[in-house]
């Protein structure tokens, strides 16, 4: 659905994004970089709002920027406020969906549907002025899927929003990425986008850094052998056995009854296809058992780290 | 098998409470009515800014204070019918020599609309075109919502003519509502004294008079409102712009043509509201008899025909073809800034 072929962006002599090439299909795409890694310009271009300065950039097959016809198949929802303060989330809402060409009595109801969606019906006829910033954060989304785009670009969608509140709209956003649709998300909260989907792209001083799946990427990065935690009353036995296990390369002892040992393996697919056979066959008793590096933030540091 | 015997609920709120109780559809469900053209989408822009203006009772307190220079046209209307402003033949004709009357046959009524609409348009209807347009793009401008329109399926031109329409449309409504009222007293009152006869033109004229100060106003606005981040800055700026220009433009007129002031029409006109002030007084086709002057160069008699067509209408064109270029290339969903 969005396609990037060698594009860069320029800001004079800064460099915004350098030379990246990626497609982002439908479902839900995590966008995850440090400040000032690209992102919002990766955003920008996505959205048409800058023109790449070498490369193309195209959404749906076309060309973005200036492009009215691409933008109404694009719900933008930026990361600062972007909102009139004076009109209510209704009219806010409504406005933007008008602009979007929908009408009369069909786009009241579907702007009220909209607004139950992102849970701000009940405030929806107060002015925006007075809502908390959760609340402004769901007046954005709503604007930005009111009009049924097929691709959805959300610059850090869960800012603001309290437990309850960030559970609700990620679930939204996975049944739109199940519906088919292009959901791209930049955002810090790294564990929660963990839960939204698997699909990465990193970006870095502008570069792309990896994109796919995040257990793949995981798998690749050679530079840190996978760490498993393991909690356990026969530490030292055990750790004696995964000593011999073919590509363990370092085991470390926590003292205590219910004493820990962490490995590090380069083959976690041996490790975790003969660990339990061990366990079974000399009666090990484990307590606890996790990968404390295999998860979003892990990966994202060790690529960030890996380039820095 | 038996049914099972009803039980009343345990606590007797449970019931109706129950009853009232609904699961939410939160599933996502597409719009199903119709789409507008893009041809009339800058119209919801233009709709929405008109909204947000509409809602501040200051801008209908202005539009009403906007509304005296007719009362007064009125009342000089009323004494001049009344006989009060006419002199014997041969005698200094005081009406015409103020400024407050006209028995030009031909322009009697047009001078009326005429010095209605310039007397409202230069100093009263001020405040309401700030109020109506300083804030138009610089709120976008620092709520940040330009980004939001312009991620839209509307183009920069439909955003623009949007603001502009918006603000035209009230300010050509706060000029045509009193030049009506004014043009139905006269209509009504003189209708026996040649009304129609006279100036069969006159609704067509004034039509077009009006429309012309909103138009300028408008374009002018939204090119100072898209440079600035607040309405405040913007009306400020456009405000000192506005009379700056004027009291600068008078002065040099004054100093230049001292003594055969009627020449130096251009330099006259050569500030907004002279320029609107010429395009109006040719669309009116009315010729000003004024007293000016003061103790050190004494008092003048000035006949003021109206300037050239082509060049006060040419300055309007330009002026306003500056400021929406200006504010094209101001208005940005993203600020771009080089390294």
């Amino acid at each position: 659905m969005i396609t990037l072929h060698h594009a860069s962006r320029w800001y004079g002599h800064v460099l915004g994004v350098n030379d990246v090439s990626c497609t982002i299909s439908a479902g839900i795409t995590t966008l995850l970089g440090p400040n000032g890694a690209g992102k919002t310009t990766l955003i920008r271009l996505i959205t048409g709002q800058l023109r790449p300065t070498t490369g193309s950039v195209a959404v749906l097959g076309e060309r973005p920027f200036a492009n009215p016809r691409v933008y109404a198949k694009i719900g933008y929802c930026p990361e600062g406020e972007g909102i009139y303060e004076d009109l209510t989330a209704r009219q806010m809402v409504g406005l933007l969906a008008a602009l979007s060409g929908m009408s009369g009595r069909a786009l009241r109801d579907h702007v009220q549907h909209v607004l139950e969606l992102t849970g701000i019906a009940e405030s929806a006829d107060r002015r925006i002025a007075g809502y908390s910033k959760g609340m402004r954060q769901r007046v954005k989304l709503a604007q930005a899927i009111v009009h049924e785009p097929e691709v959805l670009i959300l610059d850090e969608p869960l800012n603001g929003l309290d437990p309850v509140g960030r559970r609700e709209i990620a679930q939204l956003l996975k049944d739109l990425g199940a519906a088919g649709k292009c959901v791209v998300v930049s955002s810090h909260i790294l564990h929660e986008v963990e839960q939204l989907t698997r699909n990465i792209v990193v970006l870095h001083h502008g570069r792309l850094l990896a994109q796919g799946d995040l257990y793949a990427i995981r798998a690749l990065i050679d530079a840190h052998p996978h760490r498993v935690a393991i909690t356990t009353p026969d530490g030292r036995e055990l750790a004696r056995c995964l000593l011999d296990l073919p590509g363990v390369v370092s085991v470390r002892l926590d003292g205590g009854n219910e004493g820990g040992v962490e490995i590090e393996t380069r083959d976690p697919e041996h490790f975790y296809h003969e660990f339990p056979k061990l366990v079974a066959h000399r009666r090990f008793r484990i307590t606890a058992f996790s990968s404390p590096d295999n998860n979003l933030e892990a990966v994202f540091r060790y690529l960030v780290e890996g380039t820095s | 098998m038996t049914p099972a015997p009803h039980k009343e609920p345990a606590h007797p709120q449970a019931r109706p409470a129950m009853a009232e109780a609904h699961i939410e559809d939160l599933s996502y469900r597409p719009y199903e009515g119709p789409y507008r053209t893009r041809l009339l989408r800058w119209w919801v822009i233009a709709g929405a800014w008109m909204r947000v203006v509409r809602r501040q009772p200051a801008f209908w307190a202005c539009v009403a204070i906007s509304m005296w220079p007719y009362a007064r046209a009125i009342f000089f209307l009323y004494l001049d019918s009344n006989g009060m402003l006419r002199r014997p033949p041969g005698t200094p004709d005081v009406g015409l020599m103020l400024g407050i009357a006209d028995h030009t046959p031909g322009q009697q009524f047009a001078f009326q609309l005429y010095g209605a609409l310039t007397s409202q348009w230069f100093l009263w209807m001020l405040p309401v075109a700030l109020i109506a347009g300083a804030g138009s793009i610089a709120l976008d401008n620092r709520a940040g919502a330009l980004m939001l329109y312009l991620s839209k399926p509307v183009s920069k031109a439909e955003y623009l003519l949007g603001k502009w329409a918006g603000i035209f449309v009230l300010l050509a409504g706060a000029t045509l509502a009193p030049q009506f009222f004014l043009y139905g007293y006269c209509a009504l009152s003189y209708s026996g004294e040649g009304f129609f006869r006279n100036e069969p033109l006159l609704v067509v004229r004034m039509v077009a008079a009006s429309l012309v100060p909103a138009a300028v106003h408008a374009a002018l606005l939204i090119g100072f409102s898209a440079w600035s981040r607040t309405s405040r800055m913007a009306g400020a700026v456009y405000a000192g712009f506005y009379f700056v220009v004027s009291i600068a433009a008078q002065m040099v007129w004054r100093l230049l043509y001292h003594g055969h002031l009627g020449q130096g029409d251009l330099v006259r006109h050569l500030h907004v509201h002279g320029i609107i002030e010429g395009v109006v007084q040719n669309i009116f086709g009315v010729t000003i008899h004024t007293i000016t002057g003061n103790r050190r160069m004494g008092i003048e008699y000035v006949t003021l025909p109206p300037p050239s067509l082509g060049i006060v209408g040419g300055l309007c064109l330009f002026l306003m073809v500056a400021a929406i270029i200006a504010a094209r290339y101001r208005v940005q969903a993203v600020e771009v800034l080089r390294g």
